[in-house]
């Protein structure tokens, strides 16, 4: 975000110009990208005790602003927080991510006066400031998001849905083909195939994220006996690399319950991107769109 | 059906190729494009459904009433597309030169005869979104993706009955100019930005008190670029976006009728 620093009719802290005397407002911040995930670790550190009363009064708080001009994404972070951790779904971002750190009012504040301003402002001069209005800025960063020349998630080609007629109650995943075939019955598979575009996310939920927490189970079970047999198979590749991709060993999948990230139910839900909050956004939809309809 | 996209060597080929395959545009010859992308297989699979529109689309003489109605069936059909599929040219590329190339060709028929003026341009926009023009501002000169793009910046959840409503605000000065307009402001790509701005429009318009023309409209983005120039602008709430835009109005056609009494 390019900001129109010279026109602002009162001082910003920043460590390009000399508004204020001392004092310096500086954020640090690291990115990580896993699963289709951009995660932001942001730690501001302020010097400055007359911007630190106002973030104590809750007047202004620290933001991080983060731009996709090609997308046209925009979206604003803030924190009373010297840390603060943002997750953003990197499908909305393409190409160069732009990453700005400031110190923004709030809310309207009268009277704003801080005795690091300089001199140049006029003798004990104060100011009225907006809600919105950037009384520091901190450094800004470029991630570079580069999809040229990558294909799209290739996880249909690996993942199908087919029916067994001589077992009508069971579901279960045949794995032994390059593709991981989930077998239901006749009815099932007409379900998933009425919906599988307006309601993908319910569908994959449904369907494919217990097959692929099995799967998952199989492939940690495959690697610690040294069985060759799966992993010739196509699947296993894309799931290893995948894994691996961010940064998971096969090995380190937890079985059973708990908060690990490497286990298996966590990772089903990041190899899909959160199929669950997306299905439970279009429950949501149905729901008022039936509503609508009444 | 399966959304597709089109190899880079597709995409390579195809723009190589542009000024030889100029007639089989002209002459919509949809087979030949069909023939040759599969036969060198160029078309890949996204993994991504969606449910057929192309029959829901329309082509009439009110284009600006077309553009309204077709944004909305694109987007409800594409709505599920992560934004950097929804930007790439491999998506619109393929959806152009095979489902919707007849839509393209009728919609744009009057620009597929070699005495129009930079027909080859015209045509070529048509059905690439990466052009001179760059990724952006081609994806909405583009005549199908900027549809797409115009109903998502302007889709309304909150707004149960007519979600895609504020559509009738970019068309009311034609639509093809006014988005591409829309989309150079970085400010406007944040939706509730976007749709507070719109609000106070329609506001405008329909009390009939002032005509809001396209430099009216142009000159309410230029006001909120300002303003975004100088304070967190991404801050405010949709309200706000137009309650600052309902006052930057009253100011600027006051102004307006001052300058015509003198």
């Amino acid at each position: 975000m390019r900001l129109n620093k010279g026109l602002t009719p009162y001082p910003v802290l920043s460590s390009m110009d000399d508004d204020y005397v001392r004092g310096s407002f500086r954020a640090e911040v690291q990115e990580d990208i896993t699963f289709g995930q951009l995660k932001l670790s942001i730690d501001y550190m302020l010097d400055d005790p007359g911007l630190q009363r106002l973030l104590t009064q809750g007047k202004v708080s620290y933001v991080t602003h983060v731009e996709c001009s090609l997308v046209g994404y925009r979206q604003i972070f803030s924190s009373k927080n010297a840390h603060e951790d943002v997750t953003i779904d990197a499908g909305n971002l393409t190409n160069e991510v732009e990453i700005s750190t400031y110190i923004v009012a709030t809310e309207n504040i009268q009277g704003y006066h801080n005795e690091q301003f300089n001199v140049g402002f006029g003798k004990d001069a104060s100011f009225d400031i907006w809600k919105g209005g950037i009384l520091a800025i901190g450094p800004e960063y470029t991630i570079d998001i580069n999809r040229d020349g990558k294909n799209y998630d290739k996880m249909a080609d690996i993942l199908a849905i087919a029916v067994d007629e001589g077992n009508p109650g069971d579901v279960w995943v045949d794995s032994e083909g390059d593709c991981l075939r989930l077998f239901v019955s006749r009815d099932l598979f007409n379900v998933y195939h009425r919906h599988k575009a307006s309601d993908r996310y319910m569908m994959i939920q449904t369907f494919f994220v217990p097959a692929i927490m099995e799967v998952l189970m199989d492939m940690k079970e495959v690697d610690k006996d040294s069985d060759e047999g799966m992993d010739s198979y196509r699947w296993y590749g894309v799931f290893k690399k995948l894994l691996e991709q961010n940064g998971i060993d096969i090995e380190d999948i937890q079985l059973g319950t708990g908060s690990s990230k490497k286990n298996v139910g966590r990772l089903a839900q990041q190899i899909f991107k959160y199929p669950l909050l997306h299905a439970m956004d279009e429950l949501e939809r149905a729901e008022r769109d039936g509503g609508d309809d009444e | 059906m399966r959304l597709q996209y089109l190899t880079d060597e597709g995409i390579q080929y195809l723009k190589g190729n542009f000024e030889a395959n100029l007639p089989r545009y002209i002459q919509r010859d949809s087979a030949y494009f069909a023939d040759l992308l599969k036969k060198q297989d160029f078309l890949q699979d996204t993994g991504y459904d969606f449910n057929s529109f192309a029959s829901n689309l329309q082509v009439t003489d009110d284009a600006s009433t077309d553009d309204v109605h077709n944004a909305e069936v694109i987007h409800r059909a594409l709505s599920d597309l992560p934004y950097y599929m929804a930007i790439d040219e491999k998506i619109w590329a393929a959806l152009l030169h095979t489902y919707l190339f007849d839509f393209v060709c009728e919609k744009k028929k009057d620009l597929l005869d070699e005495n129009v003026r930079d027909y080859q341009n015209k045509i070529y926009n048509s059905f690439f979104t990466y052009t001179r023009h760059g990724k952006r501002r081609g994806t909405f000169v583009n005549c199908v993706a900027s549809l797409y793009w115009g109903a998502e910046m302007v889709y309304d959840p909150s707004n149960h009955d007519d979600p895609y409503g504020l559509l009738k605000e970019i068309a009311a000065t034609g639509y093809p100019s006014t988005i591409v307009i829309f989309s150079s402001s970085r400010i406007l790509g944040r939706r509730e930005t976007c749709i507070g701005f719109l609000k106070a429009i329609r506001k405008l318009r329909m009390a009939q008190k002032w005509n809001v023309d396209r430099p009216a409209v142009v000159s309410g983005i230029k006001y909120l670029n300002l303003i975004a120039g100088l304070s967190m602008l991404d801050m405010r709430s949709e309200e706000e976006i137009e309650h600052i835009t309902e006052m930057f109005y009253q100011g600027y056609f006051q102004n307006q009728e001052h300058k015509d009494e003198q």
